[in-house]
């Protein structure tokens, strides 16, 4: 185990927490978006993490011993729910029914995902904090 | 008295990567050395990350925030171990005295 490694570990959490804030907004952003590139309306996204050694490379005795791993994004998914059906004749994107689909996304459970997001960076950050507290008290040692 | 020995460089036998390929042993210049360029590693390693920031490159703050950290953190250690071997100098120092 490294010096830095509870920085490392933080930081990697850090890391999954912005990312997955980052799918937030773009769900929040296009909750009302009825045309994509690939077609149809804008389907809500997920991140999936995945824990993972700290050091690939030294997958050595101290590493399987210490039992540190980092979290990893291992992929973005999107939301197999269905579309809201809303009827708007006049919109472009209808059908012959006049019904248009929109995004499958909810702002309210949006909301309170950020919140969890914003949560466990806060936790991460005060992991992090604890390992610096802790780092500078051992530089005190017999001072 | 004769059996007090003095203060050579046998005294310390620290093995360090960086000076294995020099056949003498490793001295404490070369540790102390290691030590400076591991410290002067990170503070690049800082800068870079504030600059990269800055200019767009680097995604998260946070990312440079804790590169930051970690310089100073290890600067610091430095500081310490600097801070010691004056200590230890000045006491060696003052036998003569």
């Amino acid at each position: 185990m490294g010096a830095f490694d509870g920085f490392d570990l933080s930081l990697s959490g850090m890391d999954a927490q912005m990312r997955r804030l980052r799918i937030i907004s773009s769900n929040l952003a296009n909750a009302d978006s009825t045309r994509t590139a690939s077609g149809g309306p804008y389907r809500r996204k997920d991140v999936v993490f995945a824990a993972e050694p700290l050091h690939r490379t030294a997958a050595d005795f101290h590493e399987r011993r210490s039992g540190v791993q980092k979290v990893t994004t291992l992929a973005v998914v999107e939301d197999p729910r269905p579309f809201k059906r809303v009827y708007m004749p006049s919109h472009p994107d209808a059908d012959e029914q006049g019904f248009v689909n929109f995004p499958n996304v909810e702002s309210f459970e949006e909301v309170v995902n950020m919140m969890d997001a914003i949560r466990s960076y806060e936790a991460n950050l005060s992991a992090f904090n604890a390992s610096k507290q802790m780092i500078k008290k051992a530089l005190e040692i017999g001072r | 008295m004769t059996e007090i020995k003095g203060i050579g460089r046998e005294s310390v036998p620290l093995e360090l990567p960086e000076a294995k390929s020099t056949p003498r042993k490793a001295d404490f210049q070369d540790y102390l050395k290691a030590c400076l360029d591991k410290v002067d590693q990170l503070q690049n390693e800082a800068d870079r990350a504030a600059l990269e920031v800055s200019s767009g490159k680097l995604e998260n703050i946070h990312q440079a925030m804790i590169a930051m950290e970690k310089a100073e953190v290890s600067f610091q250690l430095m500081v310490e171990t600097r801070n010691r071997i004056v200590k230890a100098y000045e006491e060696i120092m003052k036998i003569q005295a």
